[in-house]
């Protein structure tokens, strides 16, 4: 799964990036993420160390790739994504046509989408900002070119709130909402709305935006474990002996490996191929379990986070 | 695969200013009547800047230079974000369809090579053009005609030639009066017979599009005032002709679809009720009930796919159909349609 965040350059994606971490490093509500890479693990640390000191990490330079596994109860459940990228790249009259064909390639696998929206820009009236809005727009309506597997998600990350006024409106949203009045109608696009700050003592929003993601994401793993129980099954039905004659060669099949295995040999027999499809489908059959009770699970927190008008969900 | 869309007309027919205004106005989406959006945006984040930075000029009283090479954009038509349409259109340079420069007959000939991959073709003629033609000047009414001609060419072309759409988009429309406006457009389905004559087998529409209301261009400054949304000046119209023809043809398809869909599976209820009857020893030993069971799940799973596919099209198809009367004269076989 692959979670892509989109903004312009200093919206606060990398600082969101640095608070994620610090909160679900915390390993809080029983949730969290694993680094996979050493070095991400360290860097990612760092930024998050940073954080409590009240220093924000710098820009991404260039396009990075954290490889994670969302964990629950400290168990790794499934692996993703979450791609972070330069900014800059989408105002650029001339962006280097390599990031941006990465960056577009990243669109378009993306299973998630985070856009990010500056908060200080979002509550000026008039159409300054109207191109970079426009330019988001092009870049959700680009990952939506694609057929996703499953119900895509989308959040929208009102950013810096901590230094947007109380009360303030955020006039730029209206330039969305002929967006957010179609994702209400659609089936196949969800969205959710955040305001997000992130400061040395309050970090936990982008949370919220994990777990919309994830539980966005679930459904793709849940068809693969249906795809793999499925062959498993196929692969223990084409192997099981049914007859009578299968049964007793597989009876003598069976006696003769035993035999074999004395003297080291190794020989799989059609029993052992059957029990060990079966195996692989009890395994799958657990992994769906569980990937179920997760994605019921977020289903929960996220309807009382809506309820709690800590998030808006489309 | 994009359905493409081609834009010819003469240097300063304004196809690439409608381009930008266009863009602007239905990436915040059609109304339609059940309350959904169908909106026109591009999924380059390149482009859009591009278009944006286009836009943006034009607000800020500059005309867009004209196009100093041809440029495709892409753009997707949705309705609650459903894909209706990829589309490709592609902005000839202005002055290429004219040109007798044979430094730009390569270029000229990937021009008129285009008709043929064309789902649509739309030609702009401005109002400055035509009114300069319905008074008398020659110049203007063979640059008129030579677009008529064009076509005509295009029709020798290939014999399917006449079941593409063509709508001709009298531009700038705010150039002249309301009476003006329905002389010139007399005018132009005079002079375009090939589209517009009896006789012809083809749909053709008419429609006049404006950007604004007492729009001037004065070496360059944009005087007047700008009104870029869906709806006003029929910027809607010439995206929502192309569209509708080629939602007619994805209907035809779908009622294909359809039809192959119920004969197969038809056909496995018969294979279903002969291997129900087979004597049940035989079926111990081979038993083919699970796999055409689930043949008969999938094709029964596709046939009601396509008809929501089906009814959601018509619905917009009807929509659709609302705007073009009202927004256009639509003309079949010479015969204009009555609202």
């Amino acid at each position: 799964m692959n979670i892509l965040m989109v903004g312009h350059s200093g919206a606060g994606k990398t600082s969101f990036m640095a608070g994620l971490y610090k909160y679900v490093g915390e390993d809080t509500e029983g949730y969290g993420i694993a680094s996979k890479k050493e070095s991400q693990k360290r860097q990612l640390s760092r930024m998050a160390a940073d954080l409590t000191k009240g220093q924000y990490p710098s820009g991404t330079d260039v396009q990075q790739k954290y490889e994670f596994a969302f964990t629950v109860v400290g168990d790794e459940l499934m692996p993703f994504n979450w791609i972070d990228y330069r900014g800059g790249i989408l105002l650029s009259d001339d962006p280097d046509e390599s990031d941006m064909n990465k960056f577009m390639k990243a669109i378009k696998f993306a299973d998630a989408l985070v856009v990010f929206l500056d908060g200080e820009k979002l509550i000026q009236q008039g159409a300054k900002w109207n191109m970079e809005y426009d330019i988001l727009i092009s870049c959700i309506e680009s990952s939506l070119t694609v057929s996703h597997n499953s119900w895509f998600p989308i959040s929208f990350v009102i950013t810096k709130c901590d230094i947007v006024p109380d009360g303030a409106k955020f006039y730029g949203l209206s330039r969305f909402q002929s967006l957010f009045s179609q994702i209400e109608k659609s089936k196949t696009v969800g969205a959710m709305l955040v305001q997000c700050a992130i400061t040395k003592d309050l970090y936990h929003i982008p949370f919220f935006v994990l777990a919309y993601s994830i539980y966005g994401g679930t459904p793709i793993y849940k068809n693969r474990c249906v795809e793999a129980y499925n062959a498993a099954v196929r692969r223990a039905e084409a192997h099981r002996p049914t007859s009578f004659l299968g049964q007793l060669f597989g009876g003598v099949e069976q006696l003769l490996s035993g035999i074999a295995s004395i003297v080291d040999m190794e020989w799989e027999t059609e029993y052992d191929k059957t029990w060990a499809a079966e195996y692989s489908a009890q395994k799958q059959e657990q992994l769906f379990n569980q990937l179920d009770v997760c994605q019921k699970e977020l289903e929960e927190k996220l309807k009382s986070w809506s309820k709690d008008d800590l998030v808006t969900i489309f | 695969m994009a359905d493409k869309i081609s834009f010819y007309g003469l240097s300063g027919s304004g196809k690439s200013c409608y381009i930008f205004a266009m863009s602007q106005a239905l990436s915040q989406g059609v109304p339609f009547p059940d309350g959904e959006l169908l909106t026109v945006i591009t999924p380059d984040p390149r482009q859009m800047l591009k278009l944006y930075k286009a836009y943006e000029k034009m607000v800020n009283g500059q005309w867009p230079a004209g196009n100093v090479e041809s440029v495709n954009y892409n753009f997707n038509i949705r309705k609650a974000l459903d894909l209706l349409m990829s589309l490709e259109i592609t902005d000839f340079r202005g002055g290429l369809l004219d040109s007798v420069d044979e430094d730009d007959m390569d270029e000229q000939e990937k021009l008129f090579n285009s008709y043929k991959g064309s789902s649509v073709l739309l030609f702009f003629v401005g109002a400055d053009k035509v009114k300069a033609a319905m008074n008398g000047d020659s110049a203007a009414r063979f640059n008129i005609q030579y677009l008529n001609t064009l076509y005509e060419q295009y029709l020798g072309l290939s014999s399917n030639a006449r079941n593409t759409p063509v709508m001709v988009v009298l531009s700038k429309s705010d150039m002249l009066t309301t009476n003006e406006v329905s002389n010139a457009k007399n005018f132009l389905k005079d002079q375009m017979a090939a589209m517009f004559g009896r006789g012809t087998r083809i749909t053709a529409g008419l429609t006049a599009v404006t950007l604004g209301s007492n729009l001037t261009n004065e070496g360059g400054e944009l005087e007047g005032i700008l009104d870029i949304t869906p709806t006003a000046g029929n910027l809607n119209i010439p995206i929502l002709f192309s569209l509708f023809y080629v939602m007619g043809k994805k209907i035809e398809d779908t009622v294909g679809s359809i039809q192959s869909n119920e004969s197969a599976l038809s056909s496995s209820k018969r294979d279903l009720t002969k291997e129900l009857s087979r004597n049940s020893f035989l079926r111990f030993f081979v038993n083919n009930e699970t796999s055409i069971r689930s043949r008969i799940n999938s094709q029964s799973t596709a046939i009601s796919r396509d008809k929501e596919l089906l009814i959601k099209l018509s619905s917009t198809m009807n929509g659709i159909k609302q705007y073009l009367l009202r927004g256009a004269d639509i003309y079949i076989n010479g015969i204009k349609l009555q609202a």
